[in-house]
């Protein structure tokens, strides 16, 4: 007995190990370090790699112009924040995919970054629209989506599917989701908009690995992970875990569809 | 803050003795001391064998203990148990029975086998789900919200099941659930439990992790200065532990502002950003954040 609804039938791996991953208090790679662990998920054709943030200077940018250099498979984008500066320096690297953080709850829109919604709003389309004329595919990334406003989040969506953006990543910033709740936000939004969702799951609560799988069987495309579930606090969601498991759940329903 | 029935069944001690046997006999002032912790920290019950209670005995006081049975119905897969509760109604009699296993309920429609689980055990069954998919902790929560009262744990997930201390803290934050436990003392029942195996727990482990409130990203701390909620799921001190704030690659003006400050060093803000760039390469360098000595250090090439 199938007891699952539709699902996508193939997982789409975004490594984020080189710049989430990376970000766990303490650690640095060198770049050599990093170079050898994007050789190594291109060789493991994992979809994509998020090598870096370029405004961080020449070392990360030099970095990521050897990955891009290096790499056969997998393809290749960069992290940054909503401004045309870091934008540009992600441009520098040419990479595959320009992928912008946009803060959706209010906590970050307000509190942290003492703006507002319309000045989120202007800025989204600038930053889309600066990085698409040039030729650049993007994705945009819903920093602390789990603490916003699900019409919010829809309202970005609308926006910047009309710039053409394909895929959104609906990050669990503070990783406070559990599974019955991002079935219910994911499927809203895929009902609601049409657009692509890539699950950024933390695993402060040890459930990053049952939220990303989930996701994914509630209509996610594209699951974020990193090497041995490295990243901020309590990390992100395991790679090898994560494929060990999701292969599983796979080959279990391709055997039952 | 809500109030509800839970009861949490903590098996560690079980899975202790499974694992080292008659090893643990040197460690019993320690076990006594973990005994007391666990359930400190809101074990409803501690769960322990006939031997174990000999082994102990006497054994500590003001805890609630029970003897592990084996009315066991022992399930790995979720679905054909699913369909087999389906089939017989014969299980229903069984009363007192714990159903182990269930490891990969998080592949199936888990709100309709659990429902079937109540309609047909009673919301008093006791779920004990094993963590072979990582989802021990999930499952149970699911299973709470569904209505289910009873999981059982085991301090840090050993032997593979739901972790006692990532219960606790989602009934406590996600949840929001009044608990009886001091989750303060989550430190210290991590290093009796080292202790006694002789082990060291991984740093980033969900809430017993040492370095889990370790923050370096520049735009992490920034946000934690304004308002801690932006970037932390909850209060460290809240189970005992404290922020604290790492100066590497990834840290920005204002956590080394803070960090000068910390070391009370006077500053000038012209040095800052040279000192950050040196910051960065020596930290790219070294592979790590950097320690105090090292910062003075650099403090005192940019600025003096």
């Amino acid at each position: 007995m199938n007891l699952q609804e539709r699902f996508n039938d193939e997982i789409y791996i975004v490594d984020t190990t080189l710049r989430d991953g990376e970000q766990s208090a303490g650690r640095a790679f060198s770049i050599d370090e990093k170079v050898e662990i994007a050789k190594y998920m291109d060789e493991n054709n994992i979809y994509q790699i998020e090598a870096g943030i370029p405004v961080m200077g020449d070392l990360e940018k030099e970095c990521i112009k050897r990955i891009l250099a290096s790499r056969k498979n997998s393809l290749i984008s960069t992290w940054n924040r909503m401004n045309k500066k870091d934008i540009q320096h992600s441009i520098d690297c040419k990479p595959d995919i320009i992928h912008i953080s946009v803060p959706t709850s209010d906590i970050q829109i307000y509190s942290n970054l003492g703006k507002d919604k319309i000045w989120i709003e202007e800025n989204l389309r600038e930053c889309v629209y600066f990085a698409k004329d040039k030729g650049y595919e993007v994705t945009i990334g819903f920093e602390d989506a789990s603490r916003a406003d699900i019409n919010y989040l829809i309202t970005l969506c609308e926006i910047v599917k009309s710039l053409d953006v394909k895929r959104v990543r609906y990050a669990d910033t503070v990783g406070i989701l559990m599974p019955s709740i991002v079935r219910k936000v994911v499927k809203t939004i895929i009902n609601s908009t049409g657009i692509e969702i890539e699950i950024h799951a933390h695993n402060d609560f040890g459930m990053a690995i049952p939220i990303s799988l989930e996701a994914v069987k509630s209509g996610a495309k594209y699951v974020d992970c990193t090497l041995d579930g490295i990243g901020e606090r309590a990390g992100n969601c395991n790679l090898q875990e994560f494929i060990r498991i999701s292969d599983v759940f796979l080959e279990r329903n391709k055997k039952e569809l | 803050m809500r109030k509800r029935k839970i009861e949490i069944i903590d098996k560690t001690i079980i899975v202790l003795k499974e694992i080292y046997g008659d090893k643990l006999k040197e460690k019993t002032p320690q076990i006594q001391e973990l005994i007391k912790l666990l359930y400190i920290i809101g074990s409803d019950y501690i769960e322990i064998t006939r031997e174990i209670y000999e082994e102990l005995s006497p054994l500590p006081q003001n805890v609630r203990f029970i003897i592990a049975n084996n009315n066991n119905i022992e399930t790995k897969n979720a679905d054909e148990f699913y369909n087999m509760l389906n089939m017989k109604s014969n299980v229903c009699n069984l009363k007192n029975t714990r159903i182990i296993g269930l490891d990969d309920m998080i592949f199936y429609d888990y709100e309709k086998i659990f429902s079937k689980i109540i309609s047909v055990f009673g919301e008093n069954i006791e779920l004990c789900i094993r963590n072979q998919y990582e989802s021990a902790t999930a499952m149970s929560l699911e299973w709470l919200r569904l209505g289910g009262k009873k999981v059982v744990t085991t301090f840090a997930g050993i032997g593979g099941y739901a972790p006692l201390e990532e219960i606790l803290g989602s009934l406590s934050f996600l949840e929001k659930i009044k608990l009886r436990g001091n989750h303060k003392l989550f430190p210290e029942v991590l290093n009796t439990f080292e202790d006694i195996t002789e082990s060291k727990l991984h740093t980033n482990m969900p809430f017993i992790g040492k370095d889990i409130f370790n923050v370096e990203s520049g735009i992490h701390v920034n946000g934690i200065s304004k308002n801690p909620s932006t970037y932390e799921p909850y209060d460290p001190s809240t189970i005992g532990r404290k922020r604290n704030i790492i100066i590497g690659k990834h840290s920005g003006i204002n956590a080394l502002e803070i960090k000068l400050r910390e070391l009370n060093i006077k500053y000038n803000s012209n040095n800052l950003k040279s000192m950050l760039e040196d910051v960065r390469i020596l930290s790219t360098q070294k592979q790590r954040g950097l320690n105090n000595a090292e910062i003075k250090e650099i403090y005192e090439k940019c600025c003096i």
